[in-house]
């Protein structure tokens, strides 16, 4: 059974809140191959990436991690380029927020609100320098993935910096002030 | 087609590489029909450039490695710093080609396998040897004396600037001497201090401007240089020196050239009675076909390595030792630059400036030690040159040290992050007999040649080089004005500096050397080697350029000889 199945069914059955305790018990109580479906991402996971993502670079003056199509291309790493390893790290990165989500708000990441999702990645980030946190490991992640994922799109490319593949001269002292973005090739 | 005492051309040149292809544009343009064989496949002008200007969101994966092909089919390969997809076409499939390594002495044999060989892929850095690199041997007894001096090569120096584009700074140094220069590419804000504080503070050392095969003003129908960043990845301006954009044209344009691709030269064919090489014995690297081309004379630009394993497997009852051996000199004495001690630093400061445009060299700092002079207390002979880099970091480096994220964190990434001084060292390596490479007949490649074997190890000199490297780095970083500075000495891999040469050296004396000044055979009069396997030695700049003056020097003498009935 998929581990949040399991949890869902838990609360359903218990008619009550479902502490966290119990919900990482039931996570631990996972195996990587039995309960937890890895290789792929559900779509309730997705949502949590793209707002993730979109938290870690935001729309602004510029578009964000959404409209650059960050999502869909941190999806592709996960389904085409992550090794069985580095998914299992992921899903469990991803359930470590779910956990948090669900011990402080009694509700999985994605639907929490606003204010309680940033205050759960904060929390998260503020992990991310302890080597064993799981949810620091995936904060640290999601960060290298989305910037990765957003500076190397279109979108991120030609409007957040100046996409400039054939720049005809060289100058070694230009004023950042005359431009204030980066060129990128 | 000839029989077989009939060659059907002048001349064959075995590889299309920096030599390879230089040798068949001076020998058609000296009235030479010349057939130019290659192992690897096609790679046109223009057209094959597949990843030239190809944009990031174009890729799958948006430029990150397939590690799964990589580790399968370029172990090797995959490891350069300019490999990547937008040019994997270019480079050898360690799968398909591999070669014996010795898990304990790991040497990294970074190649090509195309048309152009490394001159689609090299660094462009260009060097003149100076005097002192070619008396080198004869003044501290390692390896045998050059039989060439530096004013022999002068002239071809200037002969092959002339004809590539070299753009630099004039220094005079006696240590560097200058080029025929194209105007130099500007140096940045930082450099400008760099060179004024590290010549204040170190009157002998000179920061100067990478010497580089890079046009900075159009010439002959090539480009000039457009700033885009990664040469290596095709530059169809042609605005930087390679086979396609500059030798093979030129060849071409005689009419007198034969360019035949995936043909992989098996062994040199010698005639006992006549007393010359005939020609070669070929395989189709598609087919397999087995085919054999003759020529009047022969001009062996395979590489380094390459070379010796032609000319080892083309050993025969005369030479059971490999063609043109009688020395036993071949396969051995080979050498790469040692690379890695250094230093690096931030350099505060100067962030109201960026650079515009991605300047394709960085700057060098040449040799200022045992010039001219042994300097008996620092306890190594030779010396050691650094490449340099200063610049400031993007958004790919400042994002892992920039805290935070969401709207102030993108804010933050805008800026450029602070400039930084990178120094990487070269030293010079010193020939040993022990060094070598050598065929082994129990594992052959898929063409049924035999494998080559590497057995290297940098030496006692190179090694005593690393700590005054790091030193004299830190020391010039810190003059700059650089902050947290790490001292490196780190040593890359022997083959990591791409730099191999020696296997197949020149000498005055045929007992201890296979070519004499003129890259000929001393066993056959008819067979010149002018690739990195001529060295006699290895300085510590970076090789091409006189590789390519020795290769037109050659071709000029041979072209004589063959006119003068002497070959």
């Amino acid at each position: 059974m998929k581990r949040r199945e399991l949890i869902k069914a838990l609360a359903l059955t218990t008619g009550a809140a479902l502490s966290g305790s119990l919900a990482r018990a039931a996570l631990a109580g996972a195996s990587a191959k039995d309960e937890i479906d890895n290789d792929s991402l559900s779509s309730e996971q997705l949502e949590t990436i793209a707002q993730v993502s979109e938290m870690i670079i935001p729309a602004t003056d510029t578009p964000g991690a959404i409209a650059a199509g960050v999502p869909e291309f941190i999806h592709v790493i996960h389904a085409k380029w992550y090794r069985a390893d580095e998914r299992l790290l992921f899903s469990r990165g991803l359930a470590s927020l779910d956990s948090a989500a669900l011990d402080a708000h009694r509700k999985t990441f994605s639907l929490c609100t606003m204010e309680q999702r940033s205050a759960l990645l904060s929390e998260a980030e503020k992990q991310s320098s302890d080597p064993d946190s799981i949810p620091g490991g995936f904060f640290t992640t999601m960060k290298k993935l989305t910037v990765f994922g957003y500076y190397t799109s279109e979108i991120g490319a030609k409007q957040e910096l100046i996409y400039n593949p054939v720049p005809m001269r060289y100058k070694g002292d230009y004023l950042f002030a005359d431009v204030g973005r980066q060129w990128t090739p | 087609m000839g029989n077989n005492t009939t060659p059907e051309f002048d001349a064959i040149v075995v590889g299309s590489g920096i030599t390879g292809g230089l040798a068949a544009k001076e020998l058609t343009e000296k009235g030479l029909r010349v057939l130019m064989l290659e192992r690897g496949s096609n790679i046109q002008h223009g057209k094959d450039y597949t990843g030239e200007h190809k944009p990031s969101w174009k890729y799958e994966f948006r430029g990150k490695p397939l590690r799964d092909l990589y580790e399968e089919e370029y172990a090797v390969q995959s490891r350069c710093y300019s490999f990547s997809e937008a040019n994997r076409h270019f480079w050898n499939n360690d799968k398909q080609n591999p070669y014996i390594e010795n898990p304990d002495k790991p040497f990294l044999w970074q190649r090509a396998n195309v048309v152009g060989g490394r001159s689609l892929l090299w660094g462009r850095q260009a060097y003149r040897w100076s005097e002192q690199d070619f008396e080198a041997n004869k003044l501290d007894g390692h390896g045998v004396d050059w039989p060439i001096r530096y004013k022999d090569l002068a002239p071809w120096y200037s002969y092959v600037e002339n004809t590539i584009g070299v753009s630099g700074q004039a220094e005079g140094l006696d240590v560097l001497p200058d080029s025929e220069f194209l105007p130099p590419m500007d140096l940045n804000v930082v450099e400008k201090v760099a060179r004024q504080k590290i010549s204040s503070a170190f009157p002998e050392r000179t920061y100067t401007i990478g010497r580089t095969a890079i046009l900075t003003e159009p010439k002959e129908g090539r480009g000039s240089c457009h700033y885009c960043g990664p040469c290596h990845n095709g530059c169809s301006v042609g605005a930087f020196f390679s086979t396609q954009s500059t030798t093979l044209p030129a060849a071409m344009k005689t009419g007198r050239l034969t360019l035949l691709s995936d043909k992989v030269v098996e062994r040199i064919e010698y005639s006992q009675e006549e007393k010359r090489a005939t020609g070669v014995a070929v395989i189709d690297a598609q087919t397999g076909e087995k085919q054999h081309y003759h020529a009047r004379i022969i001009f062996l630009c395979a590489s380094t390595v390459a070379s010796a394993q032609i000319l080892l497997n083309s050993r025969s009852a005369l030479f059971p030792n490999g063609l043109a051996n009688s020395s036993g000199v071949v396969g051995h004495y080979l050498m790469d630059h040692m690379m890695g001690p250094g230093a690096m630093g931030v350099i505060p400061g100067y962030e109201e400036y960026v650079e515009f445009g991605n300047r394709p060299t960085g700057g060098y700092i040449p040799r200022f030690r045992n010039n001219g002079r042994r300097d008996e207390e620092l306890g190594f002979t030779r010396g050691y040159g650094y490449q340099v880099y200063i610049g400031r970091a993007g958004w790919k480096q400042m994002a892992g040290y920039t805290p935070g994220y969401g709207a102030q964190f993108k804010q933050d990434l805008r800026e450029p992050g602070p400039w930084s001084m990178f120094m990487l060292g070269f030293s010079e390596c010193l020939p040993n007999y022990e060094n070598k490479v050598t065929l082994d007949s129990r594992k052959t490649d898929r063409f049924g040649i035999p494998q080559v074997r590497f057995d290297f190890s940098f030496g006692k000199n190179e090694a005593a080089m690393v700590d005054d490297m790091a030193d004299q780095a830190v020391a010039m970083v810190e003059t700059v004005g650089g902050m947290q500075v790490q001292r490196r000495t780190n040593r890359g891999l022997p083959g990591e500096a791409i730099h191999e040469m020696g296997t197949v050296r020149m000498g005055r004396d045929p007992a201890t050397s296979a070519l004499n000044g003129y890259n000929q055979a001393h066993d056959v009069p008819n067979l010149f080697v002018t690739d990195g396997s001529c060295m006699a030695s290895s300085s510590c700049v970076n090789p091409s350029l006189t590789y390519m003056a020795i290769t037109a020097r050659a071709a000029d003498a041979a072209v004589k000889m063959l006119n003068e009935g002497v070959i």
